[in-house]
């Protein structure tokens, strides 16, 4: 009996256990282990009293609905002491408001464990870049990382992320003639694919769109002249210089001379137009360039020219979202710099002969590939046994300064070097250039054996070949031609198109003769004489 | 009853016994019904007659592996990314023992169909199946083929085993060492020999029934060329005057094709260049993009066989060669691409003449093409879209024509000392070349613009190129324009003054500088004639054979000399890639053996 009881209590007690030890194994499958997951980001910042601030700040803001949504989002929300810590000139009125909360969140959800070696760059609502890493966000530590809730990511900041302006704010917020200047390529204009249609014309089908709508603001020096160095990009790294009022002024007495017009009131006002233009091309440089370690050469983005930048010149360093500003009293760069050097602010002008000549009589001419003795390949202008008497190859160089220009120019003649019969030299085709009109520019006479040099032995006497006549090489080397003033800024980007621009022409011989007065050019080149 | 179900066995098994041995003789032995066996194949001349193309259609097949071993190896071509390491081990001539690209049994497989087949038609002749005419055309057909392999095999492998027996499938020669194993110059002299002896050297006379319309292609290109094949071997034994006569004959056969001379056309592409609005110019090009059967191309080529997609193999160099992303194995070398560049074009106006770039065979769009930034051989399939493969991919495998044929007569000529005629064939044509330059001509024009003088007697050498106005008189030659002024290039030369004594101005034939022999003169002339080779039949499988030929001519003259051209002709290719050169091309400068690859049964 005894034993049977134990039996029976041993048995109710193995069965006992035998339930007891069932786990809900299925309910802890599904189970969240975080209890966290059920809330929401902005729930999660509510309930922390140390973001209280920030709280309010998100409500005002309306930027707390935005995180109640169901889209993922990452918030480094800045602690109470941080807020307080806060220049109040951030939050002043409801745009710097919207600007700094919106500093402080992106979308998608960022753990420290994706942030990149050295940074993740990680765009934020306001459309800033902040910089984020696996202990900072834009050098700022994180107090509490990686809250991982319903909607995205909480990062905890003992110090407020403060919106920085892109070097284009900066310089709005600038009192600079420079500012002033650049603010003038401000337009506006009708973007149709915003605007409100009203209507159809019934005559084309056109749509009608109501002319106040879809009306957009653009910065014409921005977005049309150089899109490459679009300061106002948060997506690129700038270093950009800001001239001081007087350096801008310095800058326009050095370079209105190259750029002059004439002398009534419309010209003197293109000529400020343009110089000013030609100062502010030039000021932007890619990438960021440190003070402490300027290189010798930076160049600009555009137009490529040479700067020379110093330290010493720097009045301000402003830190920006797309980079860094100079504020600068002075500026070196090189202005012009021999013939071959195209890195400069007042550039040589090349015209390669086969390009774009234009001929009355009309002409068909030859473009003739030739190796230089060096290997490398050259083309020139070639067109023999045309029939015209001073046959004329009009150019038109894009842009010509107000300027003296020392002019070159190159013609290769490798054929017929030979002296044959009974003649006594080659027979040469004399050209020249003529500025403006085809009639002679002073100084500019015919050249007599254009694109040949006589051999000549070490004793400076003619070599001459079996028959006892003088022998000729191609002549590969650049021929100085003389000066040219040009009075006026030419170009085909001024008012007038094409009619604005500088003809250059090159005639050919007085003769009608076949092989007398072949035109061949390989280009001319325009240097400028600077000081 | 016991008793009686004994003996019932017994007899029953006594009846089977005796049925067993007086069964049916063949009641088991059943002809196939779907295939014919070997000894029923061969019972009249139409049999012989798909024999043939039977060969011909299994040697099709080796068209990308002659073009691959005869390209990749040398400086024209050379490997992209998408090639595998066995296409890599080609270009780097490190060539493993299982490389697929080097295993000699496909070459066999023709040889072996090849030797039944030559066996067969010996029985069909002897037992009246054939007549002594039909077996000629078609006994020598499957011989010079065979002749055609085994000089490729030696130019390959150098060393092969010389399989002539009639065998009856492949697997028995798997144990292939019990064959005679031939180095290269005896089996070229064997092979020579061998076809030599052919009963009938003649391209297959019209009329006959091997002559027909297949698959919409005619056949008549598709047999191998026996003169030209005999050509050939010559020049590899050194035979350069037997060389010489059947590439003469060749030269000369428009005019049997057309004796009237009427059909310019005919022995002017023959002459390379003629009718300038065949084949000359921008129109070099139609050799190779025109269709098989059209008209301008037939006058160039003259062994071709249809690459058609519809019949296997269809066309194995889109596979190799074009530019898309699965395919694209092989590309052309910087260095071929160099030498097109590098080419002066001529210009009857002197300012024009002398411009780089010989567009004509190396501009975009002919022997090579760029697509999406990539060049790629053109010339092997010319018209190819890979957006609509379907309808661009057939194509041609040429494997002789005229051009080809120039260049060989040209080696030839040089290396028996006929440099001018080497020099009128590659550059302006012998017309050109043979007009006296001293101005004015001679009262007596009869014997100018004839390759004749005092060195050249030979009438194998010999050329009439005459052209005059009053009487208008116009031989056959004087159509000749040669290689380079077919495509408008400036001629190249040989710098005379390293050679000759250019004191005398006036003097057509100037001596050799006291000290010089020809001998130089004859390498630099070789060296000319086989960089237009480069230029004029890049890509299409002659050129490995090329370097191998004037190789081995070199090193038999000056050990070393064949060898050191060899290596610095292919390095030349990684050099100008800017990589460096393989050890397996360093090594070709070591040993004669190295330029071959292992003979390795797979």
């Amino acid at each position: 009996m005894n034993i049977s009881l134990r039996f029976i209590l041993l048995s109710v007690l193995g069965i006992s256990l035998f339930f007891s030890s069932c786990e809900k194994k299925w309910d802890s499958h599904t189970e969240l282990e975080n209890p966290l997951l059920d809330e929401s980001l902005l729930e999660q910042i509510k309930n922390d009293p140390e973001l209280s601030k920030f709280t309010d700040l998100l409500t005002m803001t309306r930027y707390d609905s935005v995180l109640a949504s169901s889209n993922t989002f990452t918030v480094w929300a800045p602690t109470n002491a941080a807020i307080d810590a806060v220049d109040p000139s951030y939050l002043d009125t409801e745009a710097e408001r919207i600007a700094f909360v919106g500093n402080h969140i992106s979308r998608q959800s960022y753990l420290t464990t994706v942030a990149a070696t050295p940074f993740s760059k990680i765009k934020a609502t306001n459309g800033k870049n902040i910089l984020f890493t696996k202990a900072t966000v834009d050098g700022i530590s994180l107090i509490t990382k990686d809250i991982y809730v319903r909607n995205g990511v909480l990062h905890t900041i003992g110090t407020a992320i403060l919106p920085k302006p892109s070097a284009w704010e900066y310089l709005l917020s600038t009192s600079t003639l420079q500012k002033t200047l650049l603010n003038s390529y401000n337009e506006e204009y009708q973007d149709t694919s915003k605007a409100e249609q009203i209507g159809v014309d019934p005559k084309t089908g056109i749509p009608i769109l109501d002319p106040t709508t879809g009306i957009v603001k653009r910065n014409r020096f921005l977005n049309r002249y150089n899109s490459a160095a679009d300061i106002s990009n948060e997506d690129s790294l700038f270093t950009y210089i800001v001239l001081t009022d007087q350096a801008f002024n310095n800058e326009k007495n050095k370079l209105s001379k190259y750029f002059q017009f004439g002398t009534d009131q419309t010209s003197l006002d293109s000529a400020t137009n343009l110089t000013n233009f030609n100062i502010i091309k030039d000021l932007a440089f890619k990438g960021i360039l440190e003070s402490d370690n300027f290189p010798a050469d930076a160049y600009s983005i555009g137009d490529s020219v040479r700067f020379h930048l110093n330290k010493a010149h720097i009045v301000a360093t402003k830190r920006v979202s797309n980079g860094i500003v100079y504020m600068m009293n002075n500026i070196s760069y090189d202005l012009g710099n021999g013939p071959n050097d195209f890195y400069t602010k007042i550039k040589p002008v090349v015209i390669q002969g086969e390009r774009g000549a234009f001929f009355s009589p009309s002409r068909t001419y030859n473009t003739v590939t030739k190796r230089n003795p060096d290997g490398s390949t050259y083309q020139q202008l070639y067109l023999p046994n045309h029939g015209v008497n001073a046959l004329a190859a009009r150019y038109r160089p894009s842009f010509v300064n107000s300027v003296k220009y020392k002019v070159y120019w190159r013609v290769v003649r490798d054929f017929n070097l030979s002296v044959t019969g009974t003649a006594t030299d080659l027979v040469h085709f004399p050209q020249r250039l003529a500025f403006k009109t085809t009639a002679v520019t002073s100084g500019f006479n015919y050249i007599a054996e254009p694109g040949v040099v006589r051999r000549i032995s070490s004793t400076g006497q003619p070599v001459l070949d079996s028959n006892g006549k003088p022998t000729f090489d191609p002549n590969y080397s650049e021929i100085y031609l003389g000066e040219y003033t040009v009075d006026k800024v030419y170009g085909n980007n001024l008012k007038n198109g094409e009619a604005s621009t500088l003809p250059i022409y090159l005639v050919g011989n007085t003769t009608t003769g076949n092989g007398t007065n072949t035109l061949l050019l390989d280009y001319i080149k325009l240097v400028p004489v600077l000081p | 009853m016991k008793r009686n179900l004994k003996s019932l066995v017994k007899g029953v098994l006594f009846v089977s016994l005796t049925l067993s041995t007086l069964s049916c003789k063949k009641m088991f032995d059943l002809e196939p019904e779907d295939a014919l066996p070997a000894e029923m194949a061969y019972q009249s001349v139409y049999d012989a007659d798909a024999a043939i193309m039977g060969i011909y259609g299994k040697f099709t097949s080796l068209a990308d592996r002659y073009v691959v071993l005869n390209e990749l190896r040398g400086d024209l071509e050379d490997i992209t990314l998408n090639a595998d390491k066995y296409l890599r081990e080609i270009n780097e001539h490190n060539v493993s023992q299982d490389n697929p690209w080097a295993n000699p049994k496909p070459w066999y497989e023709v040889i072996i169909n090849c030797n039944d087949a030559m066996r067969n038609f010996d029985v069909m002749l002897n037992n009246k199946r054939l007549t002594q005419d039909e077996y000629k055309v078609r006994y020598s057909e499957v011989a010079a083929l065979r002749t055609w392999i085994y000089l490729q095999l030696g130019i390959q492998y150098g060393e092969v085993y010389y399989v002539t027996d009639p065998l009856v499938s492949i697997s028995d020669i798997n144990d292939i060492n019990k064959f005679p194993k031939l180095n290269l110059p005896t089996l070229i002299s064997t092979l020579t020999d061998f076809a030599e002896k052919l009963p009938s050297k003649d391209p297959i006379p019209s009329g006959n029934s091997l002559r027909i319309t297949l698959d919409s292609y005619n056949t008549e290109k598709v047999f191998i060329n026996k003169t030209m094949l005999l050509g050939d071997l010559h020049l590899w034994n050194g035979e350069y005057a037997l060389a010489a006569k059947y590439y003469k004959i060749l030269m000369e056969y428009g005019s049997v094709l057309d004796p009237t001379g009427l059909q310019r056309e005919y022995y002017a592409s023959f002459n390379v260049g003629g009718n300038p609005h065949d084949l000359g110019g921008n129109d070099w090009f139609r050799i190779f993009n025109q269709g098989y059967s059209e008209r301008a191309q037939n006058h160039e080529n003259f062994w071709m066989i249809p690459l058609d997609i519809k019949f296997s193999p269809g066309n194995p160099f889109v596979n190799l060669f074009a530019p898309s992303t699965d395919k694209y194995k092989i590309k052309p070398s910087l260095l071929a691409v160099k030498n097109w560049n590098d080419q002066l074009r001529s210009n009857s106006d002197a300012a024009l003449n002398g411009q780089p770039g010989d567009l004509n065979r190396g501009g975009l769009g002919k022997s090579y093409d760029v697509a999406a930034g990539l060049p790629y051989v053109n010339k092997l399939i010319p018209g190819f879209n890979s957006s609509s493969p379907f309808t661009t991919s057939n194509g041609k495998w040429i494997l002789y024509r005229t051009a080809l044929l120039h260049l060989r007569m040209a080696e030839t000529a040089n290396r028996d000392g006929i440099d001018k005629l080497a020099y009128a064939l590659v550059n302006l044509g012998i017309r050109e070349a043979y007009t006296p330059k001293l101005r004015p001509l001679p009262t007596d024009v009869t014997n100018i613009m004839i390759s004749t003088d005092a060195a050249n007697k030979n009438p194998d050498y010999v050329f009439y190129a005459r052209q005059g106005e009053i009487p208008r008189y116009r031989d056959k030659y004087s159509y000749n324009v040669g290689i380079r002024g077919r495509v408008g290039l400036v001629p190249v030369t040989v710098d005379s003054s390293a050679f000759f004594d250019m004191s005398n101005k006036g003097r057509e034939n100037k001596p050799l500088l006291p000290g010089t022999t020809r001998a130089g003169l004859t390498v630099a002339m070789e060296n000319i004639i086989i960089n237009e080779a480069a230029l004029e039949l890049a890509f299409e499988g002659n050129r490995w054979q090329d370097l191998v030929r004037i190789a081995l001519r070199r090193e038999k003259d000056q050990p070393g000399k064949g060898r050191e051209f060899l290596r610095n002709t292919i390095a030349k290719k990684f050099q100008e890639a800017n990589q460096p050169v393989p050890a397996g091309v360093e090594k070709l400068s070591a040993d004669v053996k190295n330029w071959f690859l292992p003979f390795k049964w797979q």
